[in-house]
């Protein structure tokens, strides 16, 4: 009988350094993608629960951060969909939640017209990533923003690179033309 | 002169991966503007999102501490386990109980007939102490049902028979 290796990569001893090892990148993935700093935690701790309720089920296929991030972005996915709408309206107040945000954008001290801009231009690749689809949009943010690379996108989300790569054009191709007619308004 | 094309799709997302040469970039000043609007506001996202996971070490520890305590706590109960054991249980009682009701003994039919022996002695007793003289046949008979109840089958031949004397 072969050896149940399980217990060696997940299990009730290691498993705290395993949420300590992972949960910061975790919780930004799912910031990233819901833009909610409230659901990014308590997601996160959801993730962590469920990774360690479906141990058994990891079996080394990829490695132990692509599994936990894939638990994590089914969550917010799944999130996402029935928060859709408050998640939009939320962006319209951007300022709001990020009020210490700008000053990483850009240094050493931004003008105010620059952060203007600069809310601005990243107001108009939200609302172009929102005529995206669920699966569209979370290529591109996990691709663009959380600079991911092709192969590693696809192990999460479970496609081929192939797919992701046409997806993630199409993604862009889509976010450009939004971006162009919004710039003629 | 011929006019460079604008920068495509395939070639916007090859610049955009690192991938392409800015060559056309350098020439046209719409493409530039175009991709550097783009690249901003990623890099403004991204910013906001480094900002946005900015965490003090007590807030990942309480974090730590939470999921812990999630994993303490046990998990939802199998709402199918129960009643599939009692389903079980249900049925086996059933048949169970079915089949001690279809082997339940029908009253013996010696209860009627005791009642009816009774009856017969009552009847007796009355008519022997009591019963006009009219009655007298049936008081013969009764006394003797109430002597061979348990030959029912031969009463009449040995009425016969005690008809036969009677008229010898």
């Amino acid at each position: 009988m072969a050896p149940d290796t399980t217990s060696d990569r997940i299990s009730e001893e290691n498993f705290d350094e395993i949420v300590r090892r992972h949960q910061r990148r975790v919780y930004r993935v799912i910031y990233v993608l819901l833009r909610d700093a409230d659901a990014a935690d308590t997601l996160t701790q959801e993730c962590f629960l469920r990774a360690f309720r479906a141990r058994a089920s990891f079996r080394g296929e990829c490695g132990l951060g692509t599994w936990i991030l894939r638990i994590a972005v089914n969550l917010a996915r799944d999130h996402g969909k029935s928060r859709r709408v408050r998640f939009w309206k939320k962006l319209v107040g951007l300022e709001a939640e990020h009020t210490g945000a700008p000053d990483r954008w850009s240094s050493p001290q931004p003008t105010p017209e620059k952060l203007l801009l600069l809310r601005e231009e990243v107001n108009a690749v939200w609302n172009a990533a929102a005529t995206l689809s669920t699966q569209q949009r979370t290529i591109f943010l996990l691709r663009f923003v959380e600079e991911m690379s092709l192969a590693e996108v696809a192990d999460i989300l479970g496609l081929r690179v192939g797919s992701v790569k046409a997806q993630q054009f199409r993604a862009l191709g889509k976010i450009r033309k939004t971006m162009k007619e919004q710039q003629w308004r | 002169m011929a006019v460079a094309p604008h920068l495509g799709d395939r070639e916007f997302e090859e610049l955009l991966s690192g991938n392409g040469s800015n060559q056309h970039l350098q020439q046209c000043a719409i493409c530039r503007s175009q991709f550097e609007r783009f690249h901003n506001s990623l890099a403004a996202l991204r910013g906001m999102a480094d900002a946005g996971a900015e965490k003090t070490e007590d807030f990942w520890q309480q974090q730590q501490t939470a999921i812990r305590n999630l994993l303490g706590s046990p998990p939802a109960p199998q709402p199918l386990a129960f009643p599939r054991l009692a389903w079980a249980a249900a049925v086996v009682l059933l048949v169970t109980a079915s089949l001690l009701l279809s082997k339940t003994p029908a009253p013996p039919p010696q209860a009627r007939n005791d009642a009816d022996h009774e009856l017969l002695i009552a009847v007796e007793r009355a008519l022997q102490n009591e019963g006009p003289a009219a009655l007298e046949p049936a008081t013969v008979l009764t006394r003797e049902i109430s002597q061979d109840s348990s030959f029912d089958s031969t009463m009449p031949v040995r009425k016969k028979e005690k008809e036969n004397k009677d008229e010898d």
